[in-house]
């Protein structure tokens, strides 16, 4: 069953060409933030106050910023950053919210009310505005950028899991689990959870695009990744000061994050169209 | 229909009681005390202790939360800013008309943006119109919002210099924070409007309009983009949210002084009742913006309206 969904969505996504120019995008980065040390051209810190504010030339393709250091290279490094923080936030947000959406969903009546009452107090935040609030609570860090991104994504998970839940609760397998003895959580996990991947694994790919989005927006104000670290939220808000005499500085990194959402986006799409059934005809 | 905004507007209620113990807890429990920053480094243990008890900040949790709730309700107080001693409540009142106007502005912009490519790219399906209105939407989305605000300040201010970078004085400082603000949500409104128009534009009864010899445009104005305005209402309510998340980055890269700016500003010097107040206040404004929505949906689309009006009757039968 899972060989099966696998493969049928991978026929589909290979046609898909703009789904496969994604994820070519998406491999690509994931490469340069493997191989980060290899592939940049100088040290991420390396700071050489003689040549700062170089424009882009043949030796510094995107510039160097006020300390000097060359921007291709820190952009190279900042993609550990992004990659970490949206694949890691995903994770926790998905595991949290599949963990609430299966129990409101599966369990119904109070716990359903309980924790979906719960879930619209989440969602009367915008989510910016809620990672901003947690951020500023917990204080700036890499760690406190993941955590207040992962709670502003758990809303939607919650949301997709319940409804997926709730769509084949009742099936007769399910009934037909229980009547041999099967526990609740062995219901949930191996005869539940696997029917509902597609609208899931949808959601995780959109997920992380916006994990790093916000990420880099909490950087960007100052709450987040702190300089001098490579993030590129932080590489934006540093440059922000010098809009006016060195433009590149402010430029790439953006460029970078807009080219991983992209990525992301084109790739989530092609998923879905693969993964819903409702477009196979 | 009374019926149902009046049920809205009571649900409103533990949601917005549910984000003010939120945000009040998570600041409460936040490391670090407001007195010492208010009075700074030099402050004695006497004088620290003193400001705790003027602010209420040596009760108990729960008291505190109380206390803040019950003069939300009976004076509509949010407190006292630490930082200039003001009421928060008129310093959110005073930054209202900044975000508003560019919350409206950003929505029309987005709205007026995505529904015409939108249109446009479903009616000229597969023509270049399409593709590029496609590629406008597919990069719309995946730039940061706060860094198209910072590349159309580098083009219009700084390469051009025809709009100023910072400042929300006159029409011409509104520019470029709209633009910013509204960029990414036009592309959102830009995909559903073209999704939205492409399915009702196979069915039957537009083939019998264009049949019947009627003129194009009114096919698609009044046949067409009508019974498709559901899913465009719908995500324009949707990238409200995004767009007031949006505005807070774009007020602070502005310098909008707005409600946004106001709570960045007072994050920074750990203001607790002023980022309470204008978290409260702008969930309240989503939460009516959507509640707006959802009565908006009951005068488009009569199915919907007439639902109101069947289960009103249900529920009188059931009383009498």
């Amino acid at each position: 069953m899972k060989e099966g969904l696998f493969i049928q969505t991978w026929r589909g996504l290979k046609k898909n060409k703009l789904a496969m120019f994604g994820m070519v995008m998406i491999l690509f980065l994931l490469v340069v933030a493997v191989f980060a040390d290899v592939l940049a051209p100088y040290g991420v810190d390396d700071q050489d106050l003689t040549r700062k504010f170089l424009a882009p030339c043949l030796a510094h393709p995107f510039g160097t910023d006020e300390f000097g250091r060359d921007i291709l290279s820190r952009i190279i490094h900042g993609c550990r950053y992004s990659l970490m923080i949206g694949a890691v936030a995903a994770t926790l947000s998905a595991a949290a919210g599949m963990l609430i959406g299966s129990l409101a969903g599966f369990y119904g009546r109070q716990a359903d009310n309980i924790l979906m009452r719960l879930i619209d107090i989440m969602l009367a935040i915008p989510s910016t505005l809620l990672g901003i609030s947690i951020v500023a609570a917990l204080g700036n860090g890499i760690r406190n950028v993941i955590i207040a991104v992962a709670i502003g994504a758990v809303p939607a998970y919650a949301r997709i899991v319940r409804a997926s839940i709730l769509s084949v609760k009742e099936q007769e397998y399910i009934e037909a689990a229980r009547s041999i003895g099967a526990s609740d959580v062995r219901i949930i996990l191996k005869h539940i959870l696997p029917n509902c991947l597609a609208p899931i694994i949808v959601q995780i790919t959109m997920s992380v695009a916006k994990a790093i989005l916000e990420a880099s927006s909490l950087s960007f104000i100052g709450l987040g990744v702190q300089p001098p670290s490579a993030e590129w939220g932080a590489m934006l808000s540093a440059g922000r000061a010098y809009i006016r005499k060195a433009w590149w500085i402010v430029t790439f990194p953006g460029l970078a994050i807009a080219m991983i959402i992209f990525g992301l986006n084109l790739f989530g799409d092609g998923l879905r169209d693969a993964l819903d059934p409702r477009l196979k005809t | 229909m009374g019926k149902y905004i009046g049920r809205r507007i009571l649900a409103l209620i533990p949601v917005l009681l549910g984000v003010s113990l939120i945000i009040f807890s998570l600041l409460y429990f936040t490391p670090g005390d407001p007195a010492e920053y208010m009075l700074g480094m030099d402050a004695t243990q006497e004088n620290i202790e003193a400001l705790h008890k003027e602010l209420g900040l040596d009760k108990p949790f729960l008291v505190q939360y109380f206390n803040y709730i019950k003069n939300i309700v009976t004076k509509l107080d949010f407190g006292k800013s630490y930082t200039t001693k003001q009421s928060v409540t008129i310093e959110l009142l005073q930054r209202v008309p900044a975000t508003v106007t560019l919350a409206v502005l950003s929505v029309s912009f987005a709205t007026i943006i995505g529904v015409v490519t939108g249109i446009i790219a479903a009616v000229k399906q597969y023509t270049i119109f399409d593709k590029l209105a496609t590629i406008f939407a597919l990069t719309g989305v995946s730039m940061p919002n706060f860094w198209t605000g910072l590349m159309l300040i580098i083009i219009f201010a700084v390469h051009f210099k025809v709009l100023p970078p910072s400042g929300f004085d006159t029409p011409l400082h509104w520019i470029l924070p709209s633009l910013t603000v509204g960029m990414a949500s036009s592309a959102t409104i830009m995909r559903q409007t073209r999704s939205a128009m492409l399915e009702v534009i196979r069915q039957d009864y537009i083939t019998t309009a264009r049949a019947k010899g009627q003129k194009e445009s009114v096919i698609v104005m009044r046949h067409a983009l009508k019974n498709a305005l559901i899913p465009i209402i719908t995500v324009v309510g949707i990238s409200f949210g995004g767009m007031l998340g949006g505005a807070i980055l774009a007020e602070s890269i502005f310098s909008v002084p707005g409600i946004g700016k106001l709570m960045v500003d007072a994050i920074n010097v750990k203001n607790y009742p002023m980022v309470q107040g204008g978290v409260l206040f702008i969930a309240f404004a989503f939460s009516v913006v959507n509640l707006l929505v959802d009565i908006l949906y009951a005068f488009v689309d009569p199915r919907i309206k007439s639902q109101y009006k069947s289960s009103g009757k249900k529920a009188k039968k059931k009383e009498g």
